[in-house]
């Protein structure tokens, strides 16, 4: 087969096609980011799919368990790694993409001979301020997109549809810039991020158009749907990674 | 073998990985290359490479008092005769639960401070858990114990105190003490080490048998001021320990450990609780 460029050609658009089906069922994963620091959203399934990496960095996945376990074991001895070996400061979202997640990706991708990754994520660094925030969406060929700083304010999805994914990365440009003031309003627009990419008929009309839609049906009163995580700025030099709760995140009083 | 960091995507059943999938750092570091700091003894000399006895040239201290454990250590660094660092760090927060107070030489004592930290949010983000009281214990005695050769150089010694609060909040924090070679010890009251330790030891002796008002009744503020005292006691007879010093505004390290986590007290709070103290 590898002799044989068309087949190999053939055998990788097979294996993009069968990815592609296996993971369209994947609920999706939204990320925003603002002033209190990044918010990371997902509608709450049996196990968690979004996962601390270090102190710094978040990981929200979509795919198959195992196949998530294994890449998320991986980031974090990585992380831990050189964080160990050299210091916090070295351990990026940039360097662990770019050198090593993305190109384990793409070599576990092109191994016709073996079974596929079904896997898609979203990586995020929280920086000290808004603007050094990083978002990265990594796929399972190992392509990824990046979005920084305030740009993350409008948010960032992934989803098991492709074509919601690249709607949205497409049509977000015409968003203004987005400027949260609370943790509730940051967590209501991913939630409303998440139900758009949810509803089968999104794809019909612009973005602007469907989320006001969905916003007029939308009603929150409570966060036990969702699996919510805060990368809190506050504490951006220790362990930034809280597991969000209605009184956490303004739903309702602490008791 | 110096392997390359990139990821590599093997099966979690191959050979070789089943200690990191427990969530072990210290199996994860030599497996990666990275040669871990302490050598076998049949690497060392057979004699002692100085005929100096190490003393562990320092004070630390952790009391039990009304909410919990205080740990405090001076901030002296010492080469013999000369002070060479009058700022030195040696209680460490190790995570949000645990408190490492470190005597004896800094190079061995940090390395393993840097191991346990890693260690502990490493275990804890891989297995989606905390480590336990227990097991946290048990990972001090075991660096300790690998650190046996150089112990018996003289080169190499550790005597640390560990405070740690149960991560879920259920149980009251504890402290630990250890000997150089590993053994761990659970302490009722209190616990001291460091060159400077035996006037701290005897006085918290009297003040919880004989004072009428042992540490575990004390508040924060009183706990607090206890330490600093205690500290500058241990100063006075020991030349190794810094104890406070108000001219040049160095005080002692001062974290508290409750049962929701460490709390470092800041250093304008100590120069005041010390200067109450008259």
């Amino acid at each position: 087969m590898i002799e044989e460029p068309y087949r190999w050609l053939e055998a990788i658009a097979n294996r993009r096609e069968y990815i592609e089906d296996q993971l369209q069922a994947a609920l999706p994963l939204a990320v925003v980011n603002g002033e209190p620091g990044i918010i990371l959203a997902t509608k709450r399934a049996g196990t968690p799919k979004i996962y601390e990496i270090y102190d710094h960095l978040a990981m929200g996945c979509i795919g198959h368990p195992a196949d998530m376990e294994k890449i998320r074991q991986s980031a974090i001895e990585l992380a831990h790694l050189e964080g160990f070996t050299r210091s916090r400061e070295d351990v990026s979202a940039r360097r662990i993409v770019t050198y090593s997640l993305a190109v384990g990706l793409k070599n576990a991708f092109e191994q016709i001979f073996s079974a596929p990754f079904l896997f898609r994520c979203l990586f995020v660094e929280l920086g000290e301020k808004l603007e050094k925030d990083e978002g990265w969406i990594v796929d399972y060929d190992g392509s990824y997109w990046t979005s920084f700083g305030r740009d993350m304010s409008k948010g960032l999805l992934i989803s098991g549809k492709k074509e919601i994914m690249e709607k949205f990365r497409t049509e977000r440009e015409s968003l203004g810039p987005l400027e949260w003031k609370s943790l509730k309003e940051m967590v209501l627009y991913t939630i409303k991020l998440i139900l758009w990419a949810s509803e089968p008929e999104s794809l019909k009309s612009t973005l602007t158009e469907g989320l006001r839609l969905v916003e007029e049906k939308m009603e929150v009163t409570t966060l036990a749907d969702y699996e919510i995580v805060l990368l809190d700025r506050n504490y951006y030099d220790r362990q930034s990674f809280t597991v969000g709760n209605d009184a956490l995140l303004g739903f309702s009083s602490p008791s | 073998m110096n392997q390359n960091p990139h990821l590599r995507f093997s099966s979690p059943v191959e050979a070789g990985r089943e200690e990191r999938l427990k969530g072990d750092f210290v199996s994860l570091l030599r497996e990666s290359g990275i040669v871990f700091p302490f050598p076998a003894a049949a690497e060392l000399p057979t004699k002692p490479t100085s005929e100096r006895v190490w003393v562990e040239s320092t004070t630390i201290l952790a009391f039990y008092y009304k909410e919990g454990v205080i740990v405090a250590g001076d901030r002296r660094a010492t080469a013999g005769n000369l002070v060479i660092h009058e700022r030195a760090e040696k209680v460490i927060s190790i995570d949000r639960n645990t408190i490492l107070a470190i005597a004896g030489t800094p190079a061995t004592a940090f390395e393993i401070a840097r191991v346990l930290q890693h260690s502990f949010e490493f275990y804890r983000r891989s297995q989606l858990q905390p480590l336990s009281v227990a097991a946290k214990v048990r990972m001090v005695s075991k660096l300790l114990k690998d650190n046996m050769a150089l112990s018996l150089q003289g080169i190499g010694i550790v005597v640390p105190l560990l405070a740690l609060a149960d991560p879920f909040g259920k149980e009251e924090p504890t402290i630990y003490f250890y000997d150089a070679l590993g053994a761990q010890f659970q302490t009722v009251d209190f616990a001291a080490s460091g060159s400077g330790s035996p006037a701290v030891r005897s006085i918290l002796q009297y003040i919880n048998r004989w004072s009428g008002k042992p540490s575990i009744e004390r508040n924060e503020d009183e706990a607090i001021r206890l330490a600093l005292q205690l500290l500058d006691i241990a100063a006075e007879s020991d030349t190794a320990t810094g104890g406070v010093n108000r001219r040049n505004r160095i005080y002692p390290q001062v974290k508290l450990l409750k049962k929701s986590g460490v709390v470092e007290v800041a250093e304008e709070r100590l120069a005041q609780l010390f200067a109450e103290a008259g």
